[in-house]
């Protein structure tokens, strides 16, 4: 384990899962997580956020790869992400791409490549920006998380981490140490945004949707959008909208226009309320149709 | 000019810098390291506008490891420094003018205290009313930054008779444009080392003007100008940004203070919080014309925003006068301009000098013009077009080397050939300039020296700065052409002023052109000499002598010769040295103060954009497809490097045209960060087709002018053109973000 002194807080790096929980055990109070360390390691610089203790994950190898589980006599088959996988594992892995495209498509999306080869799964969703950009897949891709703290494991559905911009549920001493992704073998997905660069970006708005066809109906339809209102958010009467309907451009609008309903957008630096609820309808749409054309 | 037989210019050679850059040799300021070194750092105000009432840096002083915090008292010189008006103070004495003003420096064992000692400084304010705009600038009663008036300089031009040409005009059009101030955004933030051995003082600094930065700790430090030495150290681009001092006087002063080499390196933040931006301006604009196209009358008036300090300002203001009516014969122009100090960021020096800024107006009205005409624009364009013997509105007679319509003929040839045919939502857009190369009116001389060596080697000396521009690839080159050498016999050294002569700075486009000629003319006299010597050795007049390819031969036979080896040892036989030193100004008048007339510049760069954009309706998003770009250089001193600065400078226009604007709230910046100032990517970078148009005439090197501010200048407007034609809509305001898009697809 290395200890040493940062800029007004305690570094260290546990080496198993009980060097970290003796460690959260002695911590007052002040405690972060360090991860990929692309946001935190910035924002502790500059002052915009401080801690007592930083306490770096980064020594828990097991938290990082990507794994199948086949599906098996009345379960379905699932991929387990570590939570320490980097956004670069995520863009190549090619399970992913064929079973989960809309987070590949994702995390090849997010900021430069030094940063998605250090950024992580995990730091992205605990930072909880509400457009993250693999947030959106996540949530269409029904993801559940494994939590983790002294105290012990537990279960909750992506869609439960989020609080509001930067803030989640996780208790002050609780880390995510995986992300499962069920599989459904007839599905397709996909993620787009939109931001006024091609790259490097951080989007005003993003996508993603999943859907599953029956007999050339919806049978399955998740769509999630990030910078639609305080965090990632699932649009939920949209989907209840397609579901049993035909995949068609026209009732995807219309379904673009149930999700700006429901959707409550901020006015940022980057672009108004206005300008989000204008364009929450079309990039509802065009994830759809592009969800649509990766059903085979 | 006659046909041009030339054997090194116009074909494409290694730069100079390319080795070293690309296997990492190359040492940039940041990279330099001395023994006993120190840090130093910068206290900087956090407010616009205020007296001091108290400093405290007694904490900072206690901390171990600092060595030293000086502030306005302990300057042994003068306390103002600025490129054209000494209005900038080097540490803060009477008050403070704007967020970032210099209050005291450090300089201490290592970064990390330095930056612990910035944070122990205390300061209290006593406010002032802070100036934040052209409207409060000018208000009676406003408190004043400078002097008795927020009034930094008002300009006017007038020629002809401006009103009855309107009142004959069959069409008239009207704008008012408005650009924004942007950052410059080099890859390399400002950074310099400071060190003093033998009593002289050396700076070594990312810089684009070593002998301007020489005369300024100079005067900071009270020494004579030969105790100074500056080195430009390898820079990594400046575009204007670092011709104003940064971290030269400061570091002078810590290395001073303490006897130690002291080295400063700007974060991203700071740098970008401190240097010069480029000036936001609002042009208001009347064109009228005859029935059949032709340009009668152009009255234009503009504000700018000097911010806080006039930096380069005063040339901005002059040089987007002299070009707001555009690359057209305008018989009757008046202009009226009026730049302001504030307590905003310094505006100053970026690629172009108010050009790019005036060309979003001079452009946005022909494209207005030939929609009110139902013209063709490119055939509008070429009917107005400068050519030459044509009478600009300082009086000016231009000379033949005016390429103007070549460049619109040649753009349109290519367009014809790669551009798409215009669906939905497409639009194609022509974007023109001109661009007087050197400084505005004044002179702006820059010198070489040249030495031939015994075995036909050469150095050349000049102060020409090459921040990645290219200037020293150029300058061999030209070096090499003069004097019948090649380009790899040629060894370059560049802004070191204890070596180099002067050489201005490196901006206006200008020295490719002056610096090329002073390098020129030293290679002539050097070449006197080893002209005698040959024609003594071959027996024949020296005027028949032909320098070329490493071969001296007689015109009327080329098999009287000798190889330039054998030519050296002639000149070690007889005693003789091949030395050269020469000086060039280009050839212009100072401006009438009342009217603007004389000659501002003694040769024009001309260029022409065609752009095609599709714009997404639905979120406003202008994807850019292509870029056309056809530039009157002269003659191309090296291909590939004008069509690198072509392809360079149409990026940076998308960039301005698309995305880029600095946005300040109070007088501070909130987007002094690339993820929050968006240049272009790689993956938006448009499919670029550069061409080389050549109008030599004879006042540049071979007829070089010059291309680096005219590669970006044309693909501002073009790309404006290209949307308003694409949605059927007029823009006044850059950039063209989606959500401005919008708001205008929307009504």
């Amino acid at each position: 384990m290395i200890e040493q002194r940062g800029k007004g807080y305690e570094y260290c790096r546990p080496g198993s899962w009980e060097e970290l929980a003796a460690i959260l055990c002695k911590a007052e109070a002040g405690v972060m997580f360090l991860a990929g360390g692309t946001d935190l390691a910035v924002d502790l610089r500059t002052g915009k956020k401080s801690c007592a203790h930083l306490v770096d994950l980064k020594g828990l190898t097991e938290l990082q790869g990507i794994a199948e589980t086949a599906a098996e006599e009345g379960k379905k088959g699932e991929i387990c992400i570590g939570s320490l996988t980097s956004i670069h594992q995520l863009e190549i892995n090619p399970l992913l791409q064929e079973k989960a495209a809309a987070l590949p498509e994702a995390a090849c999306q997010l900021g430069s490549r030094q940063v998605r080869n250090r950024a992580t799964l995990g730091g992205n969703l605990a930072n909880a920006s509400p457009t993250a950009d693999t947030a959106a897949p996540l949530l269409v891709l029904d993801a559940f998380l494994e939590l983790w703290s002294p105290s012990g494991s537990r279960h909750i559905p992506v869609e439960d981490l989020w609080q509001k911009a930067g803030k989640t549920f996780l208790a002050a001493d609780e880390i995510i140490r995986q992300i499962t992704l069920p599989l459904a073998p007839g599905r397709g997905t996909a993620f787009m945004k939109l931001g006024p660069r091609q790259a490097m970006d951080i989007a005003i708005i993003n996508a993603a949707a999943s859907l599953e066809l029956e007999d050339g109906r919806i049978s399955q339809v998740r769509i999630a959008l990030g910078g639609a209102g305080e965090r990632p958010l699932r649009m939920k009467q949209a989907e209840a909208f397609l579901l049993g309907k035909e995949a068609t451009a026209e009732h995807f609008a219309q379904a673009g226009v149930l999700a700006a309903q429901e959707s409550s957008p901020r006015s940022s630096r980057r672009a108004s309320r206005e300008y989000r609820l204008a364009t929450i309808p079309v990039l509802t749409e065009r994830v759809l149709l592009k969800a649509l054309s990766r059903l085979s | 000019m006659a046909l041009r037989d030339l054997a090194v210019l116009g074909k494409a050679n290694v730069k100079k810098d390319a080795y070293n850059k690309i296997t990492g040799e190359a040492k940039f300021a940041a990279d330099l390291k001395f023994d006993h070194m120190l840090y130093g750092g910068v206290f900087r105000s956090t407010v616009p506008h205020a007296t001091i009432k108290r400093f405290d840096a007694s904490k900072a002083l206690a901390l171990p490891g600092v060595a030293c915090v000086l502030t306005s008292k302990d300057i042994p010189g003068g306390n103002r420094i600025g490129i054209i008006l000494k209005d900038e103070p080097v540490l803060v004495d009477d008050k403070i003018r704007r967020v970032g003003d210099a209050i005291a420096i450090v300089a201490a064992e290592t970064q990390e205290l330095v930056e612990e000692a910035l944070e122990l400084m205390e300061v209290e304010y006593d406010l002032l009313e802070p100036i934040l705009s052209y409207e409060d600038a000018m208000r009676e009663d406003s408190a004043k930054v400078h002097g008795e008036t927020n009034l930094h300089m008002r300009k006017h031009l007038e020629s002809g008779d401006v009103d009855a040409a309107f009142a004959q005009c069959d069409v008239i059009v009207e704008g008012t444009y408005t650009t924004n101030m942007l950052s410059h955004m080099f890859i390399e933030p400002d950074a310099g080392v400071a060190r003093i051995e033998d009593g002289v003082i050396t700076v070594y600094a990312s810089t684009q003007n070593a002998h301007f930065d020489r005369g300024e700790v100079a005067r900071t430090m009270g020494l004579p100008n030969n105790k100074v030495r500056v080195v430009q150290v390898t820079t990594g681009g400046g575009f204007g940004g670092k011709l104003d001092i940064s971290v030269q006087c400061h570091l002078a002063l810590l290395a001073n203070a303490t006897g130690r080499p002291v080295k400063m390196v700007r974060s991203r933040k700071e740098s970008t919080d401190v240097s010069a931006k480029r000036h936001p301006m609002t042009m208001k604009a009347k064109t009228g014309a005859t029935k059949d196209g032709k340009i009668q009358a152009v009255e234009v008036f503009m504000t700018g925003d000097t911010g806080a300090y006039a930096s380069y300002g005063p040339a901005v203001i002059v040089r987007a006068v002299v070009h707001c009516m555009g690359p057209y014969e305008v018989p009757n122009v008046r202009v009226d301009a009026d730049f302001v100090y504030t307590n905003n960021p310094m505006c100053g020096a970026f690629r172009g000098f108010g050009v790019p800024q005036v060309s979003v107006c001079h452009e946005g009205q022909m494209n207005a013009l030939a929609k009110a005409l139902n013209m063709d624009p490119i055939d509008l364009r070429i009917l107005n077009a400068q050519r030459p013997g044509t009478v600009l509105a300082t009086g000016q007679v231009l000379d033949e080397a005016v390429g103007f319509i070549e460049t619109l003929q040649e753009a349109k040839k290519k367009a014809a050939e790669v551009l798409d045919t215009c669906k939905e939502n497409q639009g194609v857009g022509v974007g023109c300039m001109w661009y007087g190369v050197g400084n505005t009116g004044l002179p702006n001389p820059a010198a070489a020296f040249v030495e031939v060596l015994p075995d036909a080697s050469v150095n050349l000396m000049v102060g020409c700065a090459d921040i990645g521009q290219g200037s020293s690839t150029v300058m061999a080159a030209i070096a090499a052409e003069e004097l019948g050498l090649s380009y790899d016999d040629i060894h370059v050294t560049s802004a070191d002023t204890m070596v180099t002569p002067e050489g201005g700075a490196s901006s206006a486009s200008r020295q490719t052109f002056i610096s090329g000629n002073a390098t020129r003319i030293a290679c002539k006299q050097a070449k006197e000499t080893l002209a005698q010597t040959a024609a003594n050795f071959l027996n024949v007049p020296k005027e028949d002598l032909i320098f070329r390819n490493r071969m001296v031969y007689s015109s009327k036979d080329p098999a009287i010769k000798l190889t330039y080896p054998e030519l050296m040892a002639e000149m070690k036989k007889w005693g003789k040295l091949a030395v050269g030193a020469g000086a060039y100004n280009p050839k212009t008048t100072y401006l009438d103060a009342k009217t603007m007339a004389g000659i501002p510049y003694e040769i024009y760069a001309y260029g022409t954009t065609i752009a095609q954009v599709e714009v997404d309706t639905s979120t406003g998003e202008v994807d850019v497809q292509k870029l056309i770009s056809a530039h009157d250089v002269g003659q191309a001193v090296d291909r590939e490097m004008v069509e690198g600065q072509i392809e360079g400078g149409m990026v940076m226009a998308q960039g301005f045209a698309v995305f880029e604007k600095i946005e300040h709230e109070k007088g501070k910046i909130k987007n002094p960060i690339f993820s929050k100032y968006l240049i272009p990517t790689a993956m938006d970078v448009p499919e670029i087709y550069p061409i080389i148009v050549e109008c030599p005439g004879e006042a540049g090197p071979f007829g070089a002018k010059g291309v680096g501010e005219p590669a970006l200048i044309p693909g501002i407007p073009a790309i404006t053109n290209a949307v308003e034609n694409a949605l059927g809509q007029r823009f006044f305001e850059l950039p063209l973000m989606p959500t401005e898009v919008m708001k205008k697809i929307r009504g």
